[in-house]
């Protein structure tokens, strides 16, 4: 039987576009330090370079990232009690301290790339991998937190932002590697598919499992594969984001234009999928 | 059961008599006498478990709510609620065809939860469960994060524009601390709010969720609300249906 609303009051969204900026940005931060960290440890000294221009790209794109954080609080100047205070269930309040940390690691990695002291950095660089991978992370596992929002409680949520912020960190570190050596780019641009195609399963799995679903479930997977939400997640993100760049990689990894074409294509689908997920997520009235 | 002073406007005339100026003693009286019939300052129950711990709650019995929406005026007086937001508001759904139909009302507020989700979310502890049960901010801690606001599965919380931190209902605890109920139940014209301590088993709110058929908001999350409705209707709990 149809029913009507006649009242009710619906508070503002609380996250905004600033967090969207934010999760973007720390994630290519967390995935450009991965980038790095993994061609020290996994690739070795022929990598030097791109791993030098990772390893910068890394602190620059985490900072003003952080930056959007501090201005969204309703209150930014307060921002330094979550150090004062510590509440261990919230999410939050272990990943100040993770990204931090992290923040601070990846200043100082980037630092001795550029006093060209590269070769001592390799405890460093185990220690960064898994405060990147933490911090890329968490981010999921803050909004999983939020168990009202049916969008966000998923154990998904987690792994595809971890999953996401390794796949635009590597094609930010692409499009900045212009000058490499081709060889080494290729192998970047290789790593770049694999990581995508395991982006567009775990995005694929998230959405269809929504869908098949009934109630609450299937109605916030009508609000993200439909209207503009529709056209971002299904268009920019599955399509333009993951489907297309998986497509040229596998086709033409040699090429430097289809390099750049895939990695801004990944970017641009990451942003979009951020901010559908933060956004789309609290399309829905709570109550 | 000691019976305390039957209202505390009744209090205040009695603080404020002077024996040389009776007009103003009469003038005072009358007014308190006047509010007392009004019925302006409902005393808690006095407590025999006074040495226990007390648990505030609310139970609202949506079959005396007529949808009038004082209590929402109400608390906006009461708690100087900036435009916009509300701590308390009554969301109404109106469901079937004339002559068949009829029109639903959900009073809300904060459910000062057994296991808030906002209390674990919040990094900087600014927002925490008192002894008795009743959610509060720390304003001057809170860095309005809007972590809270999210977690929250009922929506009851937000941003105050003024302030830049979380606000949200605080079961009136300035007025609960003084020995009277909440400006919402103090308000309500059908007496469908009542408030008191769930843990003294004399207390009205304790008979009512032992013998009555309780419900409270989404309660498959496991928050454990301690507002309890009677009678809740199923198209205007939980999220906004177009249909049931």
């Amino acid at each position: 039987m149809e029913q009507v609303i006649v009242y009710n009051v619906e508070h503002h969204e609380a996250m905004g576009v600033l967090i969207v900026i934010y999760f973007f940005l720390s994630g290519l931060g967390a995935g450009a330090f991965l980038t790095a960290a993994g061609l020290r440890l996994f690739g070795g000294e022929k990598y030097a370079r791109i791993e030098k221009t990772a390893a910068i790209a890394a602190p620059l794109l985490l900072m003003p990232g952080l930056l959007c954080l501090v201005i969204e609080l309703g209150k930014p100047l307060r921002f330094l009690n979550m150090f004062f205070y510590f509440n261990p269930s919230s999410v939050a309040s272990w990943g100040v301290w993770v990204i931090n940390i992290f923040l601070a690691i990846a200043v100082l990695y980037a630092f001795l790339h550029v006093i060209g002291k590269a070769g001592m950095v390799r405890p460093l660089a185990y220690l960064g991998f898994v405060f990147a991978l933490a911090v890329g992370f968490y981010s999921g596992m803050l909004l999983y937190q939020m168990h009202g929002y049916i969008l966000w409680h998923s154990a998904l949520i987690p792994v595809i932002f971890l999953v996401s912020a390794i796949a635009s960190g590597l094609a930010v570190v692409l499009l900045l590697s212009g000058s490499a050596d081709a060889d080494q780019t290729r192998v970047l641009s290789k790593v770049l598919a694999v990581v995508v195609g395991v982006d567009l399963v775990l995005a694929l799995t998230e959405v269809l499992t929504l869908a098949w679903s009934s109630g609450e479930k299937a109605a916030v997977a009508e609000v993200i594969l439909s209207g503009g939400y529709g056209f971002l997640f299904i268009g920019v993100y599955l399509i333009a984001g993951l489907v297309l760049p998986l497509m040229v990689l596998a086709r033409q990894r040699t090429s430097r234009n289809v390099q750049v074409v895939a990695a801004v294509l990944v970017l641009v689908g990451t942003l979009a999928m951020r901010y559908v997920i933060v956004m789309g997520g609290q399309a829905l009235p709570l109550s | 059961m000691k019976k305390r002073e039957k209202n505390n406007v009744g209090q205040c005339s009695a603080e404020h008599e002077r024996p040389h100026r009776r007009r103003e003693v009469l003038k005072v009286g009358v007014l308190g006498a006047m509010a007392a019939w009004a019925g302006a300052g409902k005393v808690l129950a006095s407590s025999e478990t006074a040495n226990k711990q007390r648990r505030y709650a609310m139970v609202i019995d949506l079959r005396r709510c007529v949808g009038c929406h004082a209590c929402s005026v109400a608390c906006k007086s009461e708690n100087n609620v900036p435009l916009g937001v509300w701590r308390s508001w009554v969301k109404q759904v109106e469901r079937g065809k004339f002559p068949n139909t009829q029109r639903h009302f959900l009073p809300r507020l904060c459910n000062h939860c057994e296991e808030p989700a906002c209390v674990a979310a919040c990094p900087t502890k600014a927002t925490y469960k008192r002894e008795d049960g009743i959610i509060l901010i720390h304003e001057e801690r809170c860095i309005g994060c809007k972590l809270c606001m999210v977690a929250c599965p009922y929506d009851a919380r937000f941003l105050q524009p003024d302030k830049g931190v979380v606000n949200k209902c605080t079961f009136c605890e300035h007025r609960v601390d003084q020995g009277v109920v909440p400006a919402c139940v103090n308000t309500c014209q059908g007496k469908a709010r009542i408030f008191g301590d769930l843990n003294d088993p004399t207390s009205e709110v304790a008979k009512l969720v032992a013998r009555e058929p309780i419900q409270v908001l989404k309660p498959e999350l496991g928050t454990k609300p301690r507002v309890f409705y009677i009678a809740s209707d199923t198209g205007v709990a939980g999220r906004i249906r177009k249909e049931i």
